[in-house]
């Protein structure tokens, strides 16, 4: 069996949870200096686009972390970032029924456990790969996850009466060098993270996309997402994901409804 | 409006050093975003969103006649036939090839030097296809197969094998199997508004001959891309 990359093993299977900690462990990489430049080296051998507006190609973020948390610098324990938190009660309450009913091993499913799109910004922490690809008027983002695509309308705003979806409607514009995205006409079918966190209909997201080249030579795509709903949290709230360039990998197929052991049963979820 | 307060914590984070002022030779603000890599002088342009003006429910050969289906081919169109229950798409699968071609979604193709994309509205389905990469025979079957793409001239060919034998060929239950390969092939017209295409369908297992079967795109620049979520009602 040919393996083109590593995502590839999880085709066919929605199993993100189980998969995590593997993920993790398999993209947690060279830890000294000398070791990340050198794997800079090796992700950006194609070298990303030089224009900073242009992010065409292959980002992948490291490692899998399932959760959103306030941004903070410099970064807190998990426990002291869940803490920062600005829960409304009613998202309390809802965020302790998912942890409780995961502890007993009978996860509340989400969108994505049935195959429908993973919404956002929960799609945003998908460990597996995204290719930018532009076109007048128009971003795409196409994620290998359950191939989920991603429109962001630079052209246009939502039109009269635009259902409320699973992704939104994103309409984005340039400030400088850096993409700002403001997203709305959710649904509430899908959860903000993959852990805990829930959001409602009034759901609005505005990210900060831009591009960096780090200390080690590595460029990255660095997405500020800043997170407002009134019914779950007291206050808006930023958290950050940042996406490597790596010219080592192509986005491959995934198709999640292909045996999903994941599929839900009244609700909940056991792998099968 | 990007608050002084993020930018702050963005210049903040250790190791951060921002790439250099964009040059002057960007191609500038498209509809308000940048396009970069448009095709080279010479080069068809094929980017855009387009629609199958003629899609089809029961493919047939480009001269009308029914596909050169062998024995054993019309015995397993024939099971198909009596169960269309078992239609892959039902069930929220991939459409494979050359059927996402056919429906009545609009698509968008995005074109590169390196390599050109098909993502379709139905099914959000995406087919990224580099050119000049060669086709892996070992490859394991997928529902959209192994792809490479190529210039004939100025017609975009797209060749694929390693399909897996779950999909059906249109939506009457039209059989393939692993042998499948197929070769798509794209014409621009000369206001590049309209692609005349053919699809070439080789399978020795259910077939008796390579055949023809042809399609024509039309470009819709003005049409929004929708979501749509298969589970779920389609366009939610």
């Amino acid at each position: 069996m040919k393996v083109e990359h590593w995502a590839t093993l999880a085709t066919g299977a929605c199993a993100l949870a189980l998969l995590a900690a593997p993920l993790a462990l398999a993209q947690r990489g060279p830890q000294t200096d000398e070791q990340q430049t050198a794997q800079a080296k090796l992700w950006n051998a194609i070298p990303a686009p030089s224009d900073p507006r242009d992010f065409q190609g292959v980002w992948w973020t490291r490692g899998y972390d399932r959760t959103f948390r306030p941004m903070t610098n410099p970064r807190q324990n998990p426990e002291e970032a869940a803490s920062l938190l600005p829960l409304t009660p009613m998202e309390a309450a809802s965020r302790q029924h998912h942890l409780d009913m995961e502890k007993a091993g009978t996860p509340i499913v989400d969108a994505s456990t049935d195959c429908y799109p993973h919404g956002l910004p929960r799609m945003l922490a998908s460990p597996y790969p995204i290719q930018y690809d532009y076109a007048p008027g128009l971003i795409t983002v196409l994620n290998e996850v359950a191939h989920n695509i991603r429109y962001i309308h630079m052209d246009k705003p939502a039109p009269k009466n635009e259902p409320l979806t699973y992704l939104g409607y994103s309409e984005g514009h340039w400030e400088g060098n850096t993409l700002v995205v403001e997203t709305d006409h959710f649904n509430n079918k899908t959860q903000l993270d993959e852990e805990s966190l829930s959001h409602g209909l009034k759901l609005h997201l505005h990210e900060e996309i831009t591009k960096f080249t780090n200390r080690f030579g590595g460029v990255e795509l660095r997405d500020l997402i800043t997170i407002t709903d009134p019914d779950h949290y007291t206050k808006p709230w930023t958290a950050e994901r940042t996406y490597p360039w790596r010219s080592d990998i192509k986005v491959s197929e995934y198709t999640c409804e292909e045996n999903n052991r994941n599929k839900s049963v009244n609700g909940v979820t056991v792998a099968r | 409006m990007i608050s002084k307060m993020k930018l702050g914590a963005m210049a903040a984070i250790a190791g951060l050093a921002m790439t250099a002022a964009m040059p002057a030779a960007a191609q500038g603000p498209v509809g308000g975003a940048p396009v970069f890599g448009a095709p080279k002088a010479g080069v068809p342009n094929f980017n855009g969103k387009w629609i199958n003006t003629t899609p089809q429910v029961a493919l047939k050969q480009a001269n009308g006649a029914a596909p050169p289906l062998n024995a054993a081919g019309k015995a397993l169109y024939a099971k198909h036939k009596a169960n269309m229950k078992a239609d892959p798409i039902n069930e929220c699968l991939l459409q494979g090839e050359p059927r996402l071609l056919y429906t009545k979604y609009p698509f968008l193709i995005l074109q590169y030097d390196k390599h050109v994309d098909f993502v379709h509205e139905t099914n959000h389905t995406f087919l990224i296809t580099y050119f000049g990469q060669p086709l892996d025979p070992e490859s394991d079957p997928r529902w959209l197969g192994n792809t490479t793409a190529k210039w004939e001239g100025k017609t975009l060919v797209l060749d694929g094998i390693n399909y897996n034998n779950e999909t059906w060929l249109d939506y009457t239950g039209l059989p393939h199997g692993l042998q499948l390969k197929t070769q798509e092939r794209f014409t621009l017209s000369a206001d590049g508004k309209t692609v005349n295409g053919k699809v070439i369908i080789t399978d020795p297992e259910f077939y008796t001959k390579p055949w023809t079967a042809a399609f024509t795109l039309k470009k819709q620049p003005g049409y929004t891309l929708r979501q749509f979520a298969c589970m779920a009602d389609h366009h939610m």
